[in-house]
């Protein structure tokens, strides 16, 4: 018969392993858009335990009623996907609150420009540029209609590559 | 093979293939295209680094192995208390099944 090792509780179930195991898989993605929000170690990790307990909070019977299937693999990486848009999009909704109007002082001089920006084009910005999001992606995650996903993207870019463009137009090279 | 393609619609996939956004099937045409003509192997160069640079402004922190354990410690620790199932006696829930009728008849 199977027996829980000792260290395990008794009301640990598959959920919670599963869970568990997709967080682990998640925390490195997570983590590195909580710090494009925040620009702190320390402050990126709080703000995703607590979106993390937010979401729980809310969605805590969805989350209870949800079994993974070991064996269906799609299954799984629908919901891993699902869960990571999902929690993209409590980081972003707590940051907002939390962070609005915070100064990020970073050493590195090359991201000194992206942090100038607001969080809604640093989050854009990051997940377009570094994650590699579709439009409709963003647009799904954070709940934005299209010309505003849009809007929020083509000004951050602007901030961030609009001299090089200008210098490519006064410049030789090719348009 | 001749590529029958306007200059916007030539520059428009090989911006494409530098963001990783071009299907499949026209990863070749844009090769074809970059290969043949200077002009666009300059436009293709300068997209690159553009992207580059992009890249280098834009922070992509790592979690460190001490941090992702403390992050994951966390975040087991609200998992084991806010998913805990509520445990109902045995003896609760027969009478609870017992007090609902099997069937009704309304009149």
């Amino acid at each position: 018969m199977f027996a829980y090792p000792a260290e395990i509780p008794y009301y640990f179930d598959m959920k919670q392993f599963q869970l568990n195991n997709l967080l682990d898989e998640l925390s490195q993605p997570l983590f590195g858009f909580s710090y494009a929000l925040c620009g702190d170690r320390e402050e990126a990790q709080k703000l995703i335990v607590d979106a993390y307990t937010v979401y729980i909070v809310r969605e805590k019977r969805f989350i209870s009623g949800k079994e993974l299937d070991s064996q269906n693999l799609k299954e799984r990486r629908d919901f891993k996907k699902y869960l990571y848009k999902e929690l993209l999009g409590e980081i972003l909704e707590l940051a907002l609150k939390r962070l609005t109007g915070h100064r990020v002082d970073t050493e590195v001089e090359e991201h000194k420009c992206f942090f100038t920006m607001g969080i809604f084009s640093r989050a854009v910005f990051y997940l377009k540029e570094m994650k590699g999001f579709t439009i409709e992606d963003i647009q799904e995650v954070f709940g934005l209609e299209r010309h505003r996903a849009l809007e929020f993207y083509y000004n951050a870019r602007q901030a961030m590559v609009g001299d090089i463009e200008s210098l490519y137009r006064g410049g030789t090279h090719a348009n | 093979m001749q590529i029958n393609l306007t200059d916007k619609t030539k520059r428009q996939m090989i911006a494409s293939f530098v963001n990783g956004t071009l299907k499949s099937k026209d990863i070749s045409i844009v090769e074809q295209i970059v290969g043949n003509d200077p002009v666009y192997q300059s436009f293709y160069q300068r997209k690159v680094q553009e992207r580059d640079f992009i890249l280098e402004m834009i922070p992509d922190a790592k979690l460190k192995l001490d941090e992702k354990a403390n992050l994951l410690n966390d975040i087991a620790g609200v998992n084991s208390d806010l998913l805990v199932e509520d445990i109902i006696p045995w003896k609760v829930r027969i009478k609870e099944f017992l007090e609902k009728p099997v069937f009704t008849i309304k009149f």
